[in-house]
C-alpha cells in the first residue's frame, strides 16, 4: 500500500523577536489511504502547526522544511498555488477547533458550503446546492432550506461543526484534517460529531488525520496514533500496540492522567521547555522520572516492532514495569 | 428593518431639531444682528429701527419658531446683503459642491480600497511601505500647497488643465485630485488595518482550505467583513465635502457652498449661516443613517441587532 501522505524530517521554524521558535523538530508521518491516524499531545506541542503544514497554510511567518513531503507520491515542497488549491477540497479538507469563528459572519451557510464545489468545476450552483442538502441532511443539520439560508450566528456549536464538515466533505477529499474539531464543544456534542466522524469516515472511504490532546478519543478512533511532545514524535505505532504496550515515559504518564470514575484529569507536573536555540537531547527529561544523565545526548529511536517505534533510553517494557 | 429605519429617523429628526435650536441661540447671542446689518456708520436709531423691522427685538423663542415654520415650508429666508432668497443661493451652488464631493469620494475609494488591500496581504513589503509614504504624505501636505502646486505644474506649465471655475468637467479635475488626496489617508489607512484585522480571523484560513482562488478570499470572504467601517467613514468624509471646502473653492475660484459659508460667517449673514449649518448636519445625519442601513444589509448581526 503506498501512502497518500508520507512526510519526513518535517521542521518548522517561526522567527521572533526572541529568536527563533523551533516548533516542529523532524516528525516523520504517512497516512494510508481510509485509515484514521490521531495525533495527540499537550497544548503547543506543535499539532496544529503539522496540520497547517500538510495543508500549507502555515502562518506566514513559518519557515517549513522537509526531507520528503509527498502527496500521492507528487513533491508538496514544490507545489504551485495552483496545485495546493487543487488539492485543498477534492484531495485534502479540513475542520477546524473553533466552530464559532471558522465560518464567515457575513455569508449564508449555504454560499459558504458550495464554493469549494462550484470552484473546483464539480458541477454548477444547482448540483452543489443538492449536494450540499444531502450532506447536511446526513450530518443532521435540519430543516436543509431553512439552514441554508441561515448566517453562522443563527447556529449552536454543534450544528457549525456539523456544517463544517458537510462544507469538508462536498469535493469528496481522501483526506480530511480535524484540528481538536470537539474542544470548544460541550461533552455530549462531542461524542456525537466524533461518532459522526468515525461514520462519515467509512461511509466516504477517506484517511482521517484526527488531532486531539484526549487519548480516550484516540483509543475510540484511530487505527494509528502519534504522540508528540515538544516539536517532535515521541511515541508512533498502532493505537492497540502504543496504548497497551507504551515504551516512552510520556505517553505512561499521559495514560496515567486520563480521568476515570473516580478519579478526576490528573496532570503531568512540570511545564514543556522553551524550544529555542540548540536542543539536544530528550526535551522530557526535566519531567520524567526515569531521567538520567545520558538523557541529555541525542536520543535514538528504537523499535517495538510492527511500526510501533518511540524515542526514549529505556528498554520498551522498563516503564511499564 | 423598517422599524429599524423608523426609530433611527425619529432620532435623527431630534437631533436636526436641537441644533438648528442651539445653532439659533447661539448665532443670535453671539452678536448684534442688527448692527452688523446696519454697517459701521449707522446711527443708534437706524440700529434701533432695523430691529424692529427684521424682527429681531421679539423674544428669541418667537424667533425660532417663525423661522422654523418657514423652514419646514422650504423657506429660509433672504441673505442679509446678497437680498436674495437663502433657498435660491444654495441651489446655485450645490451642484458643483456635489460634484466636487462624490467625485472626489470616488477617487478616494477607488484608490484607497486596493491600494489599502494590497497592503494588508503583504505587511512590511516595498507596496506597504509605499502606501504607508502616500498615506504619510497626503496628511501632511496641506490642500493649499497641493492646490497650488498643481496649478503651477498642470496648469500653468503643461497647460493641460484649466486653472480656475467650474465650466467644464476639466475644470474638475484638479479641485477633485485635491479634496480626493485629502480624504485618502484615512480611508486607505483604515483598508489596511481592518484588512490585516480580517485575515488573521479563522473563517480566511477556512476559506483558504477549500481551495478557492485568493481573489474571491479577498473580496468575498476578507473585503465583505473589512468594508463595514470603511462605509461608515466614507459617509462621514462625504458628509465633511459636501459642506466645501473654502481652500479648493478659494484656490479654483469655484462659487461652491464652502466659500459662500465662509463669506457669510465673515459678514454675519445670520439667514445663510443658520441654513448651511441645517444643511450641514442634515447631510451629516442622512449619511450615517445610510451607512447604518446599508452596514446592517452587509452584516445579519447587525441586522438581526437591529430587529
Ligand atoms: N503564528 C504563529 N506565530 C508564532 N508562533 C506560533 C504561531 N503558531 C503557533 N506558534 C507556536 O508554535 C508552537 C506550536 O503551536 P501549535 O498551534 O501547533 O500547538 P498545538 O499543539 O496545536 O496546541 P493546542 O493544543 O493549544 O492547539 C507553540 O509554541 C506556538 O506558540
Ligand atoms: S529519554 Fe530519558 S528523559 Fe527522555 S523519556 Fe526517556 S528516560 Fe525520560
Ligand atoms: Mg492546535
Amino acid at each position: 500500500m503506498t501512502a497518500l501522505l508520507d512526510i519526513s524530517g518535517l521542521k518548522v521554524d517561526v522567527p521572533g523577536r526572541a529568536g527563533t521558535l523551533h516548533a516542529i523538530r523532524g516528525i516523520d508521518l504517512s497516512i494510508g489511504a481510509g485509515e484514521c491516524f490521531t495525533i495527540v499531545g499537550e497544548s503547543g506541542c506543535g499539532k496544529s502547526l503539522t496540520a497547517m503544514s500538510v495543508l500549507g497554510l502555515l502562518p506566514r511567518a513559518a519557515i517549513l522544511s522537509a526531507e520528503r513531503m509527498s502527496w500521492k507520491g507528487q513533491d508538496m515542497r514544490r507545489f504551485s498555488r495552483r496545485q495546493w488549491a487543487n488539492l485543498h477540497g477534492p484531495e485534502i479538507a479540513a475542520i477546524f477547533q473553533e466552530p464559532m469563528t471558522a465560518l464567515n459572519p457575513v455569508l449564508t451557510v449555504g454560499e459558504q458550503i458550495i464554493e469549494s464545489f462550484v470552484h473546483h468545476r464539480l458541477g454548477n450552483r444547482k448540483a452543489a446546492l443538492a449536494r450540499a442538502g444531502e450532506l447536511l441532511e446526513r450530518v443532521g443539520v435540519v430543516p436543509v432550506e431553512r439552514r441554508l439560508a441561515q448566517y453562522p450566528h443563527e447556529m449552536s456549536g454543534g450544528l457549525r461543526q456539523r456544517v463544517m464538515i458537510a462544507m469538508a466533505l462536498m469535493c469528496q477529499p481522501k483526506l480530511m484534517i480535524a484540528d481538536e474539531p470537539t474542544t470548544a464543544l460541550d461533552v455530549t456534542t462531542q461524542v456525537e460529531i466524533l461518532k459522526l466522524l468515525k461514520e462519515l469516515q467509512a461511509e466516504m472511504g477517506m484517511a482521517l488525520l484526527l488531532i486531539t490532546h484526549d487519548l480516550g478519543v484516540v483509543a475510540h478512533m484511530a487505527d494509528r496514533v502519534a504522540v508528540m511532545y515538544a516539536g517532535q514524535i515521541v511515541e508512533t505505532g498502532s493505537v492497540a500496540s502504543v496504548l497497551t504496550r507504551s515504551a516512552h515515559p510520556y505517553t505512561s504518564a499521559l495514560l496515567d492522567c486520563l480521568p476515570t470514575r473516580d478519579q478526576p484529569l490528573t496532570p503531568i507536573p512540570g511545564v514543556v521547555p522553551a524550544l529555542f536555540g540548540e536542543l539536544e537531547g530528550c526535551m522530557f527529561r526535566n519531567r520524567c522520572r526515569f531521567a538520567r544523565e545520558a538523557c541529555a545526548d541525542p536520543v535514538p529511536a528504537r523499535s517495538v516492532g510492527e511500526g510501533h517505534v518511540y524515542r526514549c533510553l529505556l528498554e520498551a517494557n522498563e516503564v511499564a514495569a | 428593518m423598517a422599524a429599524y429605519v423608523r426609530s433611527k429617523v425619529i432620532v435623527s429628526l431630534l437631533v436636526l431639531f436641537t441644533v438648528s435650536l442651539v445653532g439659533f441661540a447661539l448665532l443670535h447671542l453671539s452678536g448684534d444682528l442688527a448692527a452688523t446689518l446696519a454697517g459701521e456708520n449707522a446711527s443708534a436709531e437706524q440700529i434701533a429701527e432695523l430691529r424692529h423691522t427684521m424682527g429681531l427685538d421679539r423674544p428669541l423663542l418667537a424667533q425660532y419658531a417663525s423661522w422654523l415654520a418657514d423652514a419646514a415650508r422650504g423657506d429660509f429666508g433672504l441673505s442679509f446683503f446678497a437680498r436674495e432668497s437663502v433657498l435660491t443661493m444654495f441651489l446655485a451652488r450645490i451642484g458643483t459642491t456635489a460634484i466636487l464631493a462624490v467625485s472626489a469620494l470616488i477617487l478616494a475609494i477607488a484608490v484607497s480600497l486596493p491600494l489599502g488591500m494590497l497592503a494588508a496581504v503583504r505587511p512590511n513589503s516595498w507596496l506597504d511601505w509605499m502606501v504607508s509614504g502616500v498615506a504619510l504624505s497626503g496628511q501632511a501636505l496641506p490642500g493649499f500647497f497641493l492646490a497650488l502646486m498643481m496649478i503651477s505644474f498642470f496648469g500653468v506649465t503643461l497647460r493641460w488643465l484649466p486653472i480656475s471655475g467650474s465650466a467644464t468637467p476639466l475644470h474638475y479635475v484638479m479641485p477633485v485630485v485635491v479634496l480626493a488626496i485629502g480624504a485618502i489617508p484615512a480611508l486607505m489607512r483604515l483598508t489596511r488595518s481592518g484588512m490585516m484585522e480580517v485575515l488573521e480571523q479563522d473563517y480566511i484560513r477556512t476559506a483558504r482550505s477549500k481551495g478557492i482562488s485568493s481573489l474571491r478570499v479577498m473580496w468575498k470572504h476578507a473585503m465583505r467583513n473589512a468594508i463595514l467601517p470603511i462605509i461608515s467613514l466614507s459617509a462621514v468624509q462625504l458628509g465633511t465635502l459636501l459642506g466645501g471646502s473654502v481652500i479648493v473653492e478659494s484656490v479654483f475660484a469655484i462659487d461652491g457652498i464652502g466659500l459662500l459659508t465662509y463669506r457669510s460667517i465673515q459678514r454675519g449673514d445670520f439667514p445663510v449661516v443658520q441654513a448651511m449649518l441645517m444643511f450641514v448636519s442634515a447631510s451629516y445625519i442622512i449619511l450615517t443613517l445610510l451607512a447604518d442601513v446599508i452596514n446592517a444589509w452587509l452584516d445579519p448581526r447587525l441586522r438581526q441587532k437591529s430587529q
